[in-house]
């Protein structure tokens, strides 16, 4: 009987824990959407010296592209918290493994537009506005590859371990992670490609 | 059990078809502003701020159906901190404008 209730009382802890777990998330990524605002707020301060450039400086459509290949993957990811609520641990591996492939189709991209970029000797070193605009674009890629990575971890977790309470605890960090990603493309994509190309 | 399985039922098709508008609605608000950057119809005071509204619309639409923010009680510290953090973005976006603004000495050459 003791037994029993010290174990309750330790879920009811765990539940307790899993919240503040959650907010204590929710504020890394409040403090992550402050760093990313001060990046792109260097970035438009520094954007009018890009009148050295051509006006077509950006492939806008490849960037649209990008953009819509990470709104889908946004979109995927959503349907792992239905596969979770009915248990269904492959259902969960397949679409996480889909998710997977479009985050590194729009990394794919983001590399391939930078060497591009590289490939016409417009280098970081060259400018205050290319340096800006590469830490910007640069720390979004390195967030999503974080992301990735944390993606393959998980896949293995649920793979080894099931979908215990505490593996669900990160899938649901890795939805708002990914999800708050997708939140700062859409402002890098508005203020960065759109207003860029003006 | 036959009932709770049909109301389970019922709940995840709602989940679903909340995503898909999600999508939808994020797919749209990308191509508007595109579109118009791409024809050029208007000024591009009134396209900036075309840009603008979509982002805030489609970052709101974000929250609340993929991040799941709502408005109650259980969430106010979550809101409580992204209120906090968009203050403090908010600050330094409007102040550091006005400071580039008025040095006006090689770092900005805004009009």
């Amino acid at each position: 009987m003791s037994i029993k209730i010290i174990k309750n009382n330790n879920e009811l802890l765990n539940i307790h824990d899993e919240e503040n777990k959650k907010l204590g998330f929710w504020i890394y990524l409040m403090s992550d959407f402050v760093i990313f605002a001060i990046l792109i707020l260097t970035y438009m301060i520094l954007s009018p010296h890009s009148f050295l450039f051509k006006k077509n400086f950006f492939n806008l459509p490849f960037v649209l592209i990008e953009t819509i290949v990470l709104l889908l993957s946004s979109f995927s990811y959503s349907f792992i918290f239905n596969s979770m609520r009915m248990k269904n641990i492959k259902s969960i591996i397949k679409w996480m493994i889909c998710t997977f492939i479009l985050g590194f189709i729009f990394v794919f991209m983001e590399a391939y537009e930078f060497i591009h970029l590289i490939k016409q000797n417009y280098i970081p070193q060259k400018n205050a506005f290319l340096s800006s605009f590469f830490t910007l674009i640069g720390t979004h890629g390195i967030h999503i590859i974080s992301g990735l990575l944390w993606m393959l971890i998980l896949i293995f977790q649920i793979i080894y371990k099931g979908l215990t309470k505490l593996v669900s605890m990160r899938i649901f960090c890795l939805s708002m992670f990914w999800h708050f990603l997708d939140i700062i493309w859409i402002i890098i994509f508005s203020v960065v490609y759109l207003m860029g190309s003006l | 059990m036959f009932f709770l399985k049909k109301k389970y039922n019922l709940f995840k098709s709602i989940e679903i078809q909340k995503n898909f508008l999600g999508l939808l609605i994020s797919l749209v608000l990308t191509f508007i502003p595109f579109y118009l950057v791409k024809k050029n119809f208007f000024s591009n005071f009134i396209i900036i701020s075309i840009i603008i509204l979509c982002g805030v619309l489609q970052i709101f639409f974000h929250l609340f159906i993929f991040l799941h923010l709502q408005f109650n009680k259980k969430n106010k510290w979550n809101i409580i901190s992204f209120i906090f953090s968009l203050i403090i973005i908010l600050t330094l976006i409007f102040f550091s404008f006005w400071i580039m603004k008025n040095l006006h000495f090689n770092t900005s050459i805004l009009d």
